[in-house]
Order: C-alpha cells, then sequence, then structure tokens
C-alpha cells in the first residue's frame, strides 16, 4: 500500500478542496453586496485590486519556487477576497495591494503555500496593514456618503464603535443598527445579519465546524462579561463587543481556516475559546482600537502545542477507560463460578 | 552568517537606519577583534572557569573605548541604547574566543575579519532596507524608492521577517554555487574518463 503523507486541507467526503473554498467564496459574495449597498462601487474595486494582487503574488511564488500553478486552488482569491472586508471601504488602493502581498508573500508562501502555512494569510496581512498605517485602518466611512472609486476621499471619516469601548466609553449606536450594518466599521464585518446567514450556509455545507465558531464566540462572551471596557452590565457588553470590530467576521471565515487551525475536535474547541479570550485581554490592552487579528495570529503560532495537549489529553482517556474495562472485565460477575470442577 | 542567523538582536532590533547599522557594525568589530586575537595569545593558559569573564572583560574595555565617540551624535546612541554594552557580551564573540586559545593569532585575526565582514554587511543591508522602507531617506537623505512610507518595518517583528529572506537568497547563492561547482567537477571527471 502506497502510504503518502499530505497536508492540510484534508476531506474526507464527496466534497473537494475546491468545493470547500467555492463555498467560503460564494459566502463571501453576499458581504461584498452589502458593502456596495452602503458604499457603492468602490468596495467592489477594492475587491478585485486585491483579488488580483493575491493571485499574481501567489503564481509569481510560486513559479519561483519552480511549482505548477493550480488554478483550481482558490486559496489567494479567498485570501483576496478577506482582506477588503477587513478594512475600511475608504482604504487607499496602495494599502490594500501592500496587505495582499505580505500576505501571500510574507505568511504564505515562505512556508510552504496552500496547506502549510502556519499563520491565516488575510489575518497577518491586515495586521501589517494596521501596524503600518493606523490612522486609515481605523477611520471608516459613513454608510451610504457617496466614495469616489479613484482619487482622494473627501467623505467624512469617522470611528467606528469600537473606538468608544477602547477608550472607556459605552457606545451610542442602536443594537438594531449594529445588527444591519448601519454603522461605521470594516467594510464586511458590521453587516452582523448577513454574516449570521453566511455562517449558516457554511454549517450546512459542513464547509466550517460550528464548535470552533461557539467556542471562539463564548471565549469573547465570557470574558466581556466579566471584564467590559466600560461601566455597563454584563450583557449589552456582550453586545457591543461581538458585534463591533472583527470578531464576526473572525468567527465566520478566519477561525474556521481549515490550514492554521486544529484538527481535533477538542483541540479546535480549546483554540476557538482561548482566541476569544484572548481577542478581548488584547482589546483591554493593546493600542490599537481592536487587536482580534493580532490574537488571532498568536493562537495560530500555539496550534501546534494545543494539538499536542488535545492529543495526550485524549491518549490518556482512552488509557484509562481501557483499564476501567479491563478491571470491569476481570471481576466475577454474580452466580457464576469460574473455577468449580465439582460435579 | 546569513546561514545561521547569529547576532540576531543586534540585527533585528536597532538597525533601522544605515547609520545605525554602521555603527553596531563598528562596536561589533570592537567587541570581536581584540577579543579573539588576545585569546589566540593567551591560549589555554587560564583555567577554563575564568576564559569566558576574561574574554568578556576584555570586550568590555573595548567596546567602551569604541562607544566614547557615539557621544558626537547622540541619536544613534539612543536608538542603540542597550545594545551597546551588549555588543561587548554577544554570544558570537565569546563563541569564537572559545575556538581559538590554540590556534594561531594570524589564523585568529583572519576568522575573527571575515566573521566581522559578515555581521556588518547583514546588518548593515537591514539595517539599509529598513530605512529605505521605512523613512524614503539613506543614510538620511531622501532616496524615495516607494511612493509610500511603512513605518512598521522599524519593528523588530519585521527585522525578524528581513533577516529570513536575507537568509533564504543567501542559502540559494550558496545553493546555486556549490551546484555549479560540483556540475564542473562532474564534467572535468567525465572528459578524464572519454580522454
Amino acid at each position: 500500500m502506497n502510504l503518502r503523507a499530505q497536508n492540510p486541507p484534508h476531506i474526507r467526503s464527496r466534497e473537494s478542496n475546491q468545493t470547500v473554498m467555492g463555498d467560503t467564496v460564494i459566502a463571501m459574495l453576499p458581504l461584498y453586496a452589502m458593502a456596495f449597498y452602503f458604499y457603492g462601487p468602490r468596495s467592489l474595486a477594492l475587491g478585485a485590486v486585491s483579488c488580483l494582487t493575491c493571485i499574481s503574488a501567489d503564481f509569481v511564488c510560486q513559479l519561483i519556487g519552480r511549482k505548477v500553478p493550480n488554478v483550481r486552488d482558490y486559496s489567494p482569491l479567498i485570501t483576496g477576497m478577506i482582506i477588503p472586508l477587513l478594512l475600511p471601504a475608504s482604504t487607499r488602493y496602495w494599502i490594500v495591494v501592500a496587505a495582499g502581498l505580505f500576505a501571500i508573500c510574507v505568511a504564505k508562501q515562505p512556508f510552504g503555500g496552500i496547506g502549510h502555512n502556519v499563520f491565516n494569510p488575510a489575518a497577518a496581512g491586515v495586521a501589517f496593514a494596521v501596524i503600518c498605517w493606523p490612522r486609515s485602518t481605523f477611520q471608516f466611512p459613513v454608510p451610504f456618503d457617496p466614495l469616489p472609486v479613484t482619487g482622494e476621499i473627501t467623505a467624512r471619516l469617522v470611528a467606528s464603535p469600537g473606538r468608544a469601548l477602547a477608550m472607556g466609553g459605552v457606545p451610542t449606536t442602536d443594537f438594531m443598527d449594529m445588527l444591519l450594518g448601519n454603522v461605521p466599521g470594516p467594510m464586511g464585518g458590521t453587516n452582523i445579519l448577513v454574516l449570521l446567514t453566511c455562517l449558516l450556509f457554511l454549517a450546512v455545507r459542513k464547509t466550517v465546524n460550528l464548535c470552533t465558531t461557539g467556542a471562539f464566540l463564548g471565549g469573547v462572551a465570557i470574558t466581556a462579561a466579566i471584564f467590559p471596557r466600560a461601566v455597563m452590565a454584563p450583557f449589552p457588553s456582550i453586545l457591543y463587543e461581538v458585534m463591533s470590530g472583527w470578531v464576526m467576521i473572525t468567527a465566520v471565515f478566519l477561525i474556521n481556516d481549515p490550514v492554521s487551525s486544529p484538527k481535533r475536535r477538542s483541540a479546535r474547541l480549546l483554540y476557538g475559546f482561548l482566541a476569544g479570550v484572548v481577542g478581548i485581554v488584547f482589546r483591554h490592552l493593546g493600542k490599537f482600537e481592536d487587536s482580534l487579528l493580532f490574537a488571532l495570529l498568536v493562537m495560530n503560532a500555539s496550534v501546534y502545542m494545543i494539538e499536542l495537549w488535545a492529543e495526550q489529553a485524549a491518549h490518556a482517556f482512552r488509557r484509562k477507560n481501557r483499564e476501567l474495562t479491563t478491571s470491569a472485565n476481570l471481576s466475577a460477575p454474580d452466580g457464576e463460578d469460574l473455577g468449580d470442577t465439582e460435579g | 552568517m546569513f546561514a545561521l542567523g547569529i547576532g540576531l538582536p543586534f540585527v533585528i532590533a536597532p538597525s533601522v537606519s544605515l547609520k545605525n547599522g554602521v555603527a553596531i557594525s563598528i562596536l561589533f568589530l570592537a567587541a570581536t577583534l581584540p577579543c579573539v586575537v588576545i585569546a589566540a595569545f593567551v591560549g589555554k593558559k587560564p583555567p577554563v572557569l575564568a576564559r569566558m569573564p576574561l574574554y568578556a572583560l576584555i570586550s568590555i574595555v573595548f567596546v567602551t573605548l569604541a562607544a566614547v565617540p557615539l557621544g558626537r551624535w547622540p541619536s544613534i546612541r539612543a536608538d542603540l541604547g542597550i545594545y551597546i554594552p551588549l555588543t561587548a557580551v554577544n554570544t558570537l564573540m565569546l563563541e569564537m574566543a572559545a575556538r581559538h586559545p590554540a590556534k594561531s593569532p594570524l589564523s585568529a585575526l583572519r576568522a575573527s575579519l571575515v566573521n566581522w565582514a559578515g555581521f556588518a554587511v547583514v546588518a548593515c543591508s537591514v539595517s539599509a532596507v529598513r530605512e529605505l522602507l521605512g523613512n524614503r531617506t539613506l543614510w538620511e537623505a531622501p532616496a524615495a524608492l516607494l511612493p509610500i512610507r511603512f513605518t512598521g518595518v522599524s519593528l523588530p517583528f519585521f527585522g525578524f521577517i528581513l533577516l529570513g529572506f536575507f537568509a533564504a537568497l543567501f542559502r540559494n547563492i550558496d545553493r546555486a554555487f556549490k551546484g555549479s561547482l560540483i556540475r564542473e567537477r562532474e564534467m572535468k571527471i567525465e572528459e578524464e574518463r572519454g580522454a
């Protein structure tokens, strides 16, 4: 039997890598539709520029590495689509290009390409953009304000509800507006209702693991309830933390990246929960308005350790189970005389 | 140097401009050269336990002397900060000094100069790239390579990434060079067999 070691994503059903990636692309299309509705054609232009950058960079990197580019590998397309969704619609094109190049040329290809990357490329690219240009990445246009496709942005740029939380205040935004996405924020991160629909679609298609998403949101909720960033009751704190910034889009797309997340169920639960906790801790302590992507990158680096602990725990549990079963089998049941030869 | 990635902290943290890169290279020369040469002269005479503290002491003296002129450039001194005294006790210098106690001072001098040259090339290359991308200057003179500034390149993480890329580039050049040498040797052997 020829055994061939392969790196993730592993698919053990009729689905293939192509269908999984295709589902993710389809799930992001409604987000772009909403971004177009709120911010106009600039949102689509940003997506196009980002996708082109990522696909070209991936192609060139594979040629340099003497690999044959696979046209059915949609991973650079997915990276290209996610990056603008994490940024404001008023982002300059060169920021998106820089983020895309960093995502592919630093976070993905040097580690071996698809299936080998340690970090989520989109998260790494946007984190790089945040470090280099924090003002541009945390100033958002108001929904329905016209944005030019090219040229200088003259529209009013405001802070998101996350800024109020970061300053220790309570946002004055209506929860319904936050649910519908009618608030300033990342292009794809504010449409909570649409994101939930995308999550439902991906869960039905079995592209995402609801354990990881649930654990992540659980970690965020518990930490936000215990340590609110402003003086408010736990429930509003949970709602504001979950519905502001990158939490929901991370819960739907980034945390479920099959390559950079663990494989075992128990490891995924721990990974998701810790990512949520660390994300809120980083929001408390970080100097940026939202540091969730950095928390995700830290957790990506910890996946190996989490998998190791989960495997050791699973082995210990199975060993204990086996010992208990063996000792139960050895003890004589009632009424049966094992060694009686009396006639 | 590139392939082993030794001397990481000095290249990653303070080397954010070419002037800093040159300054740290000069300090590294002052730390390494006298210490390694003196270690070669002294040989194995000092007891084993006393050798490392002795090498560090020699290095500290020379680094202190080399750091005195830095007072004329307070901004460079401020940028280098704690890395000035750290240069005096860096592992690379101690490892080289420990490697040469029984060898001739001339070979020790040659080895330390070669090592220093490698360190200086790495430090200055990384510093130059970071200054170009981060400030769009080179040696504090305008040299706009790109129309945008990447302010994040002055952080240590970018130094790590840049060093990694340089290491990969050097390994590729090394492999290509060795590959061509092997191919030449094989061709010679085939010619000799043919003859």
